[in-house]
C-alpha cells in the first residue's frame, strides 16, 4: 500500500513538474513577443555590414511598421541605395528601385537571399515582427541566475529555421543570443540583442548583430534610432502608392 | 538658352516650396569596342553622361516633384540615342542635355495625379513585357532606365493593393492622342493587372492581362491582344488587323554558395512573321516592337561570387531562324557607390538572321560582337 501510494506521489510530482515547465517555457516566450511585438512602430536604422577582409558597408533606412502585417522601409544611404523601398503586407513583399522606377514582386524562393548585401535575408525581417509562439514549440533546455535557454521546434514543417534556441535575460525577458537552425540540425544564423532599452511598458534591442554562418564572409550590425512604439500612423502608410 | 534660365528659376521657386529635398544622380562612362567582319575592322565610341535627379516632398500639402536632367558627351560626332547604344553617326553634335523626367504628383485622398514627363512601366514580364507598350525594354539591358513619356496620369486607391490607373498622352492633338486604362489588385497572393490601351492616331486598341504568383518558384503569364482599324498603320508592324502575343515565365533560386538565380520566359508573338524573308524590320525602326519573329526563348542565370563580385548571363533566342545574342556581364563594386562592370553582346545565326543581319537591316553593325567597359558612381 505504502509503494502504490509513493508511486502516486511520485507520478503527481512529476507530472506537475512536467505540466509547469512547459508552462513556464510557453509564458517565457509570452513575455518574449510582449517586449518584441510592436502594434506600430516607426524608427530609423544603421546597418553595418563588416566583411571578412576589412571593409565595412554603411546602410540607412526609416523603417515603419504595424503589427506582424505590414511593414515599410526606404534606404536612404549609400547613394546607390537611394530611394529603394520595400513593402509587405502580410507574407508578400514588394520592392521598388528607383532606377528601373518598377515595382517588383520579391518571390517566396528570393525571400531567402541576402536584404540589400546584409547578413539579414528578407524572410528574417519578415520573421520578426511575428509572436514566436505562434510558430514554435517552447521548451526549457537550461537554467541559471541570469539565464533562461529555450529550445524551439516549428509548429510546421515547412518553416525556414526548424530550430531556434534562445538565450533569455530573466531581467529583460528579451533573448541575448539566438540560434536559428535547419531541420537538419545545421546551424545557419546566430542573433546576438545588444543595448537593451527600456520603453515604457517594453523592452527593445537597440543593437542587433547578425552572422550567416553559411555565408560566413560578413557580419552585419543593425543600430535602430529613434524607436517610436505604438502610435498613431496615416491610413495609407502601407499603400503600394507610397512605393514610387 | 531663355528657356534654359526660365527652367532654373522655376526650379529655385519649386526648392523654397518644398520641405524634403534630395538631389542625387549618377555619372557614368562606357567604352564599347565592336567587330565589324564585313570591314574587317574594329571600332570604338565612348560616351560620359551624368544624370542628375531633383526630388521634392512637402508631405503637409500631399505634394511631389521630381526633375531628372541627362547631360551626355561622345567621342564623335553623333546623335543622343545611337551614343547610348554604343555607335556613332556624325550628326555634327557632340554632346547633348535633355530632360527625361518632369513630374508633380499630387494627393487628394484616395486620388493621385501625377502631371508631367514620366516612366510608364505595367507589365511583369521581366524582358518580354508585352503589357509595357509605351516604354519598351532594351533586349540586352531589360534593367536599363528607359525615356520619360510626357503624360498625365489619374490614379484611385481602392485600397492599399487596389487601384485604376487612367493615362492620357495628349501629344499633337486629341486625335493623335493615348489613353491607356490600367487596373492593378493582389488576389489571392496572385498579382493581377488588366490593361486597355487606345491609339487615336494609330487606331489601334490593346487589351491585356498580367498575372503573377509563386509556389516556391516564381511564375508569370501576360496576354496582349492588338486590333488594328487602319491599315496603313497597321502594315508598318504586321500582316494581320489583329493578333496576340503571350508571354510565359518562371524563375527561381537555387541555394548554391549565395543563391544562384534562374530566370526563363517565352513569347510568342501572332503579329510577327516565322519566315525570316518577312520579318516587318520597320518594328524595330519605329519601336513597336524589339523582337520580329514569332517564338523566343530568353534565359538568365546570375551568381553573386561574394558581395562585391557578381556575373549575369543571358540568351534571346529566336526558335523560328534559330539565330541568338548571349550576353555575359561581370559586376565588381570596390568602393561605395562605384560600379565597375565589364560586358559582352555575342550574336549568332546563319545569314539575314535576326541576330545576324545583312547591313542594310544593321547599318550601324549593331548586331556584330562587342565589348564593354563600363564604370558608374552614383552620387
Amino acid at each position: 500500500m505504502k509503494k502504490i501510494i509513493l508511486l502516486i506521489l511520485v507520478n503527481f510530482y512529476l507530472l506537475q513538474f512536467l505540466y509547469s515547465n512547459n508552462l513556464t517555457a510557453d509564458s517565457i516566450l509570452i513575455e518574449v513577443d510582449n517586449n518584441l511585438y510592436t502594434i506600430t512602430a516607426k524608427f530609423d536604422a544603421e546597418m553595418n555590414i563588416k566583411y571578412n577582409d576589412g571593409r565595412v558597408e554603411i546602410k540607412k533606412l526609416k523603417i515603419t511598421s504595424s503589427g506582424k502585417e505590414k511593414s515599410f522601409s526606404e534606404f536612404y544611404y549609400p547613394n546607390k541605395d537611394k530611394g529603394l523601398k520595400y513593402l509587405r503586407i502580410n507574407d508578400k513583399l514588394w520592392m521598388y528601385h528607383p532606377e528601373a522606377e518598377k515595382i517588383i514582386t520579391i518571390s517566396g524562393h528570393q525571400l531567402r537571399q541576402s536584404a540589400n548585401g546584409s547578413d539579414f535575408s528578407y524572410e528574417d525581417l519578415l520573421e520578426r515582427s511575428k509572436k514566436l509562439i505562434e510558430y514554435y514549440t517552447p521548451q526549457i533546455v537550461s537554467e541559471d541566475e541570469k539565464i533562461y535557454v529555450l529550445d524551439l521546434t516549428a509548429k510546421k514543417k515547412d518553416i525556414t529555421y526548424y530550430r531556434r534556441k534562445l538565450w533569455i535575460n530573466k531581467e529583460t525577458m528579451l533573448p541575448e543570443k539566438e540560434e536559428y537552425y535547419a531541420k537538419t540540425g545545421k546551424l545557419l544564423k546566430v542573433f546576438e540583442n545588444f543595448e537593451i532599452k527600456k520603453f515604457k511598458n517594453r523592452y527593445y534591442p537597440t543593437h542587433i548583430r547578425v552572422k550567416d554562418v553559411i555565408k560566413n564572409q560578413s557580419q552585419t550590425d543593425l543600430y535602430f534610432k529613434e524607436l517610436n512604439f505604438d502610435i498613431k500612423l496615416s491610413d495609407d502608410e502601407f499603400s503600394q502608392n507610397r512605393l514610387k | 538658352m531663355r528657356l534654359k534660365i526660365i527652367f532654373l528659376i522655376i526650379l529655385f521657386f519649386i526648392k523654397n516650396i518644398f520641405c524634403d529635398q534630395l538631389i542625387n544622380g549618377y555619372l557614368e562612362s562606357r567604352i564599347n569596342i565592336r567587330h565589324n567582319p564585313d570591314e574587317k575592322k574594329y571600332t570604338n565610341n565612348y560616351y560620359l553622361k551624368s544624370r542628375i535627379a531633383l526630388s521634392g516632398n512637402n508631405e503637409e500639402k500631399s505634394v511631389k516633384y521630381n526633375v531628372t536632367i541627362e547631360g551626355i558627351t561622345y567621342n564623335k560626332l553623333q546623335n543622343y540615342e545611337l551614343a547610348m547604344l554604343g555607335i556613332s553617326e556624325d550628326t555634327g553634335k557632340k554632346s547633348d542635355i535633355k530632360i527625361d523626367r518632369a513630374y508633380i504628383d499630387f494627393k487628394i485622398k484616395n486620388f493621385d495625379i501625377r502631371t508631367g514627363r514620366q516612366r510608364i512601366a505595367i507589365g511583369t514580364s521581366y524582358l518580354f513585357s508585352v503589357l509595357d507598350i509605351l516604354n519598351k525594354k532594351k533586349l540586352n539591358e531589360p534593367q536599363y532606365e528607359l525615356q520619360g513619356i510626357d503624360a498625365i496620369k489619374f490614379k484611385y486607391n481602392f485600397s492599399d493593393v487596389t487601384n485604376m490607373n487612367i493615362y492620357y498622352l495628349p501629344y499633337l492633338d486629341f486625335d493623335g492622342s493615348i489613353s491607356v486604362f490600367h487596373f492593378y489588385s493582389l488576389i489571392n497572393n496572385f498579382d493581377v493587372n488588366l490593361i486597355y490601351y487606345f491609339d487615336r492616331l494609330n487606331k489601334r486598341e490593346i487589351s491585356g492581362l498580367a498575372i503573377k504568383n509563386e509556389k516556391r518558384i516564381g511564375y508569370w503569364c501576360e496576354i496582349e491582344y492588338t486590333d488594328y482599324s487602319d491599315y496603313l498603320s497597321q502594315i508598318l508592324v504586321s500582316n494581320k488587323s489583329n493578333f496576340y502575343k503571350v508571354v510565359c515565365g518562371i524563375d527561381y533560386t537555387f541555394s548554391i554558395g549565395t543563391g544562384l538565380y534562374l530566370l526563363s520566359e517565352y513569347l510568342y508573338d501572332g503579329g510577327a512573321e516565322k519566315d525570316k524573308n518577312k520579318y516587318k524590320w520597320t518594328r524595330l525602326v519605329n519601336g513597336e516592337d524589339a523582337t520580329l519573329s514569332k517564338n523566343y526563348f530568353y534565359f538568365l542565370e546570375r551568381y553573386s561570387f561574394n558581395d562585391f563580385i557578381k556575373e549575369d548571363i543571358s540568351t534571346i533566342i529566336n526558335l523560328d531562324d534559330k539565330s541568338c545574342m548571349i550576353t555575359t556581364q561581370l559586376t565588381y563594386l570596390p568602393i561605395t557607390d562605384l560600379q565597375i562592370i565589364i560586358g559582352s553582346n555575342l550574336f549568332f545565326g546563319g545569314n539575314n538572321t535576326e541576330f545576324k543581319p545583312i547591313k542594310i537591316y544593321d547599318p550601324y553593325s549593331l548586331k556584330h560582337t562587342n565589348i564593354y567597359f563600363w564604370i558608374k558612381y552614383n552620387f
